[in-house]
């Protein structure tokens, strides 16, 4: 249920950026990659919580996390 | 109707076949009919026509169980050392619960002591042999074939396997996999059982036990190897590097649930019209993990030990010799005994020496306790026995710490787990991102009285239709 309501706001998200802005090619890609990333981190984050791991969950929310930030970060500094 | 059999031919799909260790079917009705089509796996475990493990068969010989460390400790190490050891974990028990010292007290010992009752079976003929004790619900005496007027079951090896599978899943166990006992795997069954009783093989057509040896017919072919899972969240529960009743409990629980798979085997097989031939100790009758990675349910480790690719080495290994016609399961390759050269986490953090550090494994063994014959990282056991007995609590800490020691809820282990098996390169990286993530920070056991823990304490949904 979470996962389908993760992925109605994502797209969504995605159907508004693309409707009202015309973006380059590699801003897509940056985007793709940052939205994989943040989707990882969201998937290891909770499975390692219902695992009573909550500290892998911390830091591999972080180590997976940080890269999907920076990728969004320098997606949208391109597509200012 | 003449029936023909679909052919897979096509060059691509053979290499694809191949690769998954279904190479060899000659069409797509023998891949549907290999034990290990029905059995779903990971898709990086690939079956291989020899264990990753060297076996030289020349060398590999029928032991007598009576040398493990467990029942000649005291030879080993004395018997004064091996007195004083005792005394010390007597008192030191004792000392620690009048002082409620954290992790030991009372009820941490009580829950230890209780998991593990009922661990200790009583005949390797088993209950079902001896009407008097056994009924079915309703108290009336068990069914048999000559008592329906039926003959023994019947069914292809393959559709008794599947059924054996199911029943023992159904009883608790968690992987399951058969094994034909032909002249080499013979060779991990004991010579001499964990009581000093002789274990022989005749040509008779049941099995019966005398005074001092057990008698297994030439008729029972097959084994059936099983795996019960042990409790992670009890496990992990230890103080450092030192075992607690928690992580104690962990194994004791495991062995204590094994008895109830034993025995309703047991009565499935004597109502099904065969019999079931057990272990009457924690440890009897063959070499478990042996017999387990000859089977498929794991490979061979650093530990000496089997590791499974679905629940690391989280288990305990038990068999039952059986007569009923089973189709053989082959070995793994998930990378496992590979991953073990560099990983060697288990060895830096045992807290006694017992296990090596070598990179390599050997042929040399490092003392009478360990069964020679085949290639691994023997182990120091009287270290591992001693270091119990000055702990208090059995040890499981090489367990614990193993990186295959995992749920499977995080996309992350499976991720590195097919990594693993397919791209060996990353291996050490592996080893030093589990210790970054933390997953080897020991729990603070007392929370697991607070804890809402599942039945046993276990997922018991890993690997399953049902995950």
């Amino acid at each position: 249920m979470w996962w389908f309501i993760y992925g109605l706001l994502m797209g969504s998200g995605l159907y508004a950026l693309g409707d009202n802005a015309s973006l380059q090619w590699y801003v897509w890609i940056l985007l793709s990659a940052a939205l994989l990333m943040f989707s990882l981190t969201i998937q290891h984050y909770f499975a390692s919580l219902k695992e009573m791991e909550p500290i892998p969950a911390r830091r591999g929310a972080i180590a997976l996390g940080t890269p999907a930030l920076i990728l969004a970060v320098v997606a949208i500094v391109l597509a200012l | 109707m003449a029936k023909y059999h679909s052919t897979a031919s096509k060059g691509v799909l053979r290499k694809v076949l191949s690769k998954i260790g279904l190479g060899k079917a000659r069409d797509l009705d023998e891949i549907a009919a290999a034990p290990e089509a029905k059995w779903k796996r990971p898709w990086w475990v690939k079956t291989v026509d020899k264990p990753t493990v060297d076996i030289d068969w020349d060398v590999k010989e029928r032991f007598d169980e009576t040398k493990i460390q467990q029942k000649s400790f005291a030879t080993y190490v004395g018997d004064e050392e091996s007195q004083r050891l005792r005394k010390h974990k007597a008192e030191y028990t004792k000392q620690w619960v009048q002082e409620n010292r954290p992790n030991y007290t009372l009820r941490d010992r009580a829950l230890d002591i209780a998991v593990r009752q009922g661990a200790v079976g009583t005949s390797f003929l088993g209950f079902a042999q001896d009407p008097e004790h056994v009924k079915d619900g309703w108290g009336g005496a068990l069914i048999t074939p000559e008592t329906m007027g039926v003959p023994p079951w019947q069914g292809t090896p393959e559709e008794n396997s599947e059924m054996m599978r199911a029943a023992l899943k159904m009883f608790g166990a968690a992987q399951v996999a058969f094994l034909e006992l032909d002249e080499y795997n013979k060779r991990f069954i004991y010579s001499v059982d964990h009581d000093g009783m002789k274990i022989d093989f005749e040509d008779v057509e049941k099995p019966y036990e005398e005074e001092n040896r057990k008698v297994i017919p030439n008729n029972a072919k097959w084994v059936i190897v099983f795996t019960v899972q042990m409790s992670e969240e009890l496990l992990k529960r230890r103080v450092g590097k030192t075992p607690t009743p928690f992580s104690a409990a962990a194994v004791g629980s495991a062995y204590a649930r094994s008895r109830v798979i034993f025995d309703d085997t047991q009565i499935f097989l004597h109502c099904l019209g065969y019999y079931g031939l057990m272990a009457t100790w924690f440890n009897g009758l063959g070499i478990a993990p042996a017999l387990g990675v000859m089977a498929g349910l794991g490979e061979l480790s650093r530990l000496n030990r089997m590791i499974t690719p679905e629940y690391g080495p989280l288990v305990r290994v038990f068999r039952i010799v059986t007569n009923i016609p089973l189709a053989p399961n082959k070995p793994i390759d998930a990378g496992i005994m590979r991953f073990c050269k560099t990983c060697k986490k288990c060895a830096t953090e045992c807290p006694s020496g017992t296990l090596s550090d070598a990179t390599e494994p050997t042929w040399e063994v490092k003392g009478p306790w360990n069964s020679p014959g085949h290639k691994t990282w023997f182990e120091d056991s009287p270290k591992c026995m001693a270091y119990w007995l000055k702990a208090t609590a059995s040890c499981a800490t090489c367990f614990s710490v193993c990186p295959f020691s995992k749920k499977d809820k995080s996309f992350m282990h499976h991720f590195v787990e097919a990594t693993i098996a397919k791209v060996p390169v990353f291996n050490g990286l592996f080893t030093k991102m589990d210790d970054m993530l933390g997953y080897n920070i020991p729990r603070d056991p007392e929370s697991w009285w607070d804890k809402n823990m599942p039945p046993y304490g276990i997922d018991g949904l890993g690997g399953t239709d049902l995950k």
